[in-house]
């Protein structure tokens, strides 16, 4: 593959947008506060009103963490998926990870309450329902991992993901039709995704599980590349198949899930943005786009945030509202800029 | 005969409980360049998959170098056997070096870096299959005739003692057809690869082949083109009364 260090020059402007991005994302929010008073608050001043220092180290810095961890983490699996199926429509969720997701979320949040376990109140907290929703997509993931072991048409893997994914989504309608109006409320929040709710112990196993999913990416970077020549070439090259598709497949499904489990489900980003990197850098050389949509996604997931938040208004937006509703039109309106895709 | 690169003994191919052809059995010596003829649905790419390691032969074995074929290790195997297959899901967006590069594979570290080696033989197989002005050029750019030579030059970057191509003439007229075909039999002769090839252009394998294996469900025949020629077994190749094989000049006629 060609010259990775030819990349040299984006990538630095990529990290300085990514600072840029992450500054404007913590200074910006529904209280003012002052740019500068951020930086000094960064650099370990205390800014002149001592409440900001609070908002921006307990409040603001942890939700632009998350949204790099989620923006980075989502695109990379997009990427991942895109290039095992060899499809341009993949996303990360494609194997039923998000829907899988959903169902331990609703199992939580509705199946509970016809169950009466409503007793065990104490235990209705944020973290058990990231535990529900993570125990969903794994679960999810585990039979997909068991499915992908026995088929081996890789396509075939696709339709069964699809599959596994209508089956949740189906047992979700069904949970959501008998249950009430306040825990169906309460589910449609949590679909809504939200970047602000974790703390720094939560973001430091997010952290973890997408880090471990990035050994693995990284650990199938050489075997990506060569999976653009098609399943049979690959082969050929002598590159076990089944040990690269489960690879692919776990590195997704820690991304996917570790991050649907603790934001909730956030469409758009992991199938967008591995197309919005390739108009930039124009190469398909994993090694460089593997760290290239990691930045798009953090830039891209950051400034969606800013705008969920709607600057200095009291109201916060649904983010997985906002990133369809920027991301769609970037996408479609450089698809007919350029006419074709680049895939 | 000198030692044989491959050799096939008493081989059964097919799928699960089908089979599809059985007994076949030869062995080609280094440097040979081989056409694999056969009506349609004969065999020929289950024989291509099948030889090259991609599906198990129901009965029967398969040498390579030697070797039994389904003892060898994946890499090993990628550094004795190269392809060029007919499935086209490949992604277009790579430019002519880049997939060539990739033939190097078997070659480079975990991070699949390039060393001097390996940029050598990347240059040297596009200088062989004249690819050099192209190098550049996204794969999505070229003709067909092209892009069987970017196959081409990838299975040489592989730097394979075999190369195994499925009908590397489809798709291309006549010219570009025996373009394809003297290259390869110009890199089989002078690089010592024995190179094997599936083809429906008999009258184009017959004169640039050192041998020809001809799949037939019942008799397969194997060996130098006038050998089968004498031995009457392209008179069998189709059903009679439409086409007829002409011993003198070579070549099937028309009725």
């Amino acid at each position: 593959m060609g010259d990775t260090k030819a990349y040299r020059i984006t990538f630095l402007g990529l990290a300085i947008v990514l600072t840029l991005t992450f500054f404007l994302n913590i200074s910006l929010g529904s209280v003012a506060i002052p740019p500068i008073q951020t930086l000094k608050s960064l650099i370990g001043q205390a800014p002149d009103v001592p409440s900001w220092d609070y908002i921006i180290w307990n409040y603001r810095i942890p939700k632009a963490l998350t949204a790099i961890l989620v923006g980075g983490g989502l695109s990379i699996s997009g990427l991942l998926m895109q290039t095992l199926f060899r499809n341009p429509l993949a996303g990360p969720f494609v194997l039923g990870i998000s829907s899988g997701a959903s169902l331990g979320a609703a199992l939580f949040l509705m199946g509970a309450t016809s169950a009466n376990v409503m007793a065990f109140s104490g235990f209705f907290n944020d973290i058990s329902l990231a535990a529900a929703a993570s125990i969903g997509s794994f679960a999810v993931l585990f039979v997909v991992v068991l499915v992908a072991n026995r088929v081996r048409d890789t396509m075939a893997l696709l339709i069964i993901g699809l599959m596994f994914g209508s089956i949740t989504a189906a047992i979700v309608s069904i949970l959501a039709y008998f249950s009430s109006a306040e825990d169906l409320q309460r589910f449609v929040f949590w679909s809504f995704g939200s970047l602000g709710d974790l703390s720094y112990p939560q973001i430091g196993l997010l952290a973890t599980i997408s880090g471990i999913g990035l050994l693995l990416s990284i650990a199938a970077l050489k075997a990506l590349n060569a999976l653009l020549l098609g399943e049979q070439y690959a082969n050929s090259m002598g590159i076990s198949m089944k040990t690269t598709r489960f690879t692919i497949i776990c590195a997704t499904g820690l991304f996917a899930g570790g991050i649907t489990a603790f934001v909730g489900p956030i469409g758009f980003v992991g199938l967008a943005v591995p197309h919005l990197t390739r108009q930039i850098f124009k190469t398909m050389d994993h090694r460089v786009l593997l760290p290239a949509v990691f930045g798009y996604g953090a830039i891209l997931m950051l400034l969606c945030d800013i705008l969920a938040q709607l600057p200095t208004s009291e109201s916060v937006l649904p983010i997985n509202a906002i990133t369809s509703l920027v991301g769609a039109p970037v996408v479609i309106w450089l698809l007919i800029r350029k006419r074709k895709i680049v895939f | 005969m000198a030692q044989p690169i491959l050799s096939v003994a008493s081989l059964s191919i097919g799928y699960g409980s089908k089979t599809i052809l059985e007994n076949l059995d030869f062995s080609i010596p280094k440097g040979r360049f081989v056409g694999i003829v056969g009506v349609n649905g004969v065999g020929k790419s289950t024989l291509m998959r099948t030889l090259g390691g991609f599906q198990s032969a129901l009965a029967g074995e398969i040498r390579l170098e030697d070797q039994p074929l389904q003892t060898i290790l994946p890499n090993p195997l990628a550094k004795l056997r190269s392809v060029v297959l007919t499935e086209q899901g490949v992604t277009q967006n790579l430019t002519v070096q880049e997939l060539i590069a990739l033939g190097r594979y078997p070659y480079t570290n975990w991070w699949g870096k390039l060393t001097k080696v390996d940029h050598e033989q990347i240059s040297k197989s596009l200088e062989r299959l004249e690819l050099i002005p192209l190098k550049d050029c996204k794969f999505h750019e070229l003709s067909d005739g092209q892009r069987q030579r970017v196959w081409l030059a990838r299975a040489l970057a592989q730097q394979t003692p075999v190369i195994l191509l499925d009908e590397p003439t489809t798709h291309l007229d006549l010219y570009h057809k025996i373009q394809i075909l003297k290259m390869l039999q110009n890199i089989s002769h002078t690089e010592e690869k024995t190179i094997l090839f599936t083809t429906h252009e008999i009258n184009i394998a017959l004169q640039l082949c050192d041998n020809i294996l001809l799949l037939d469900p019942t008799t397969s025949a194997f060996g130098k083109p006038t050998e089968l020629i004498a031995g009457g077994h392209f008179q069998r190749l189709f059903p009679k009364g439409m086409v007829d094989f002409d011993e003198k000049t070579g070549a099937f006629v028309i009725k």
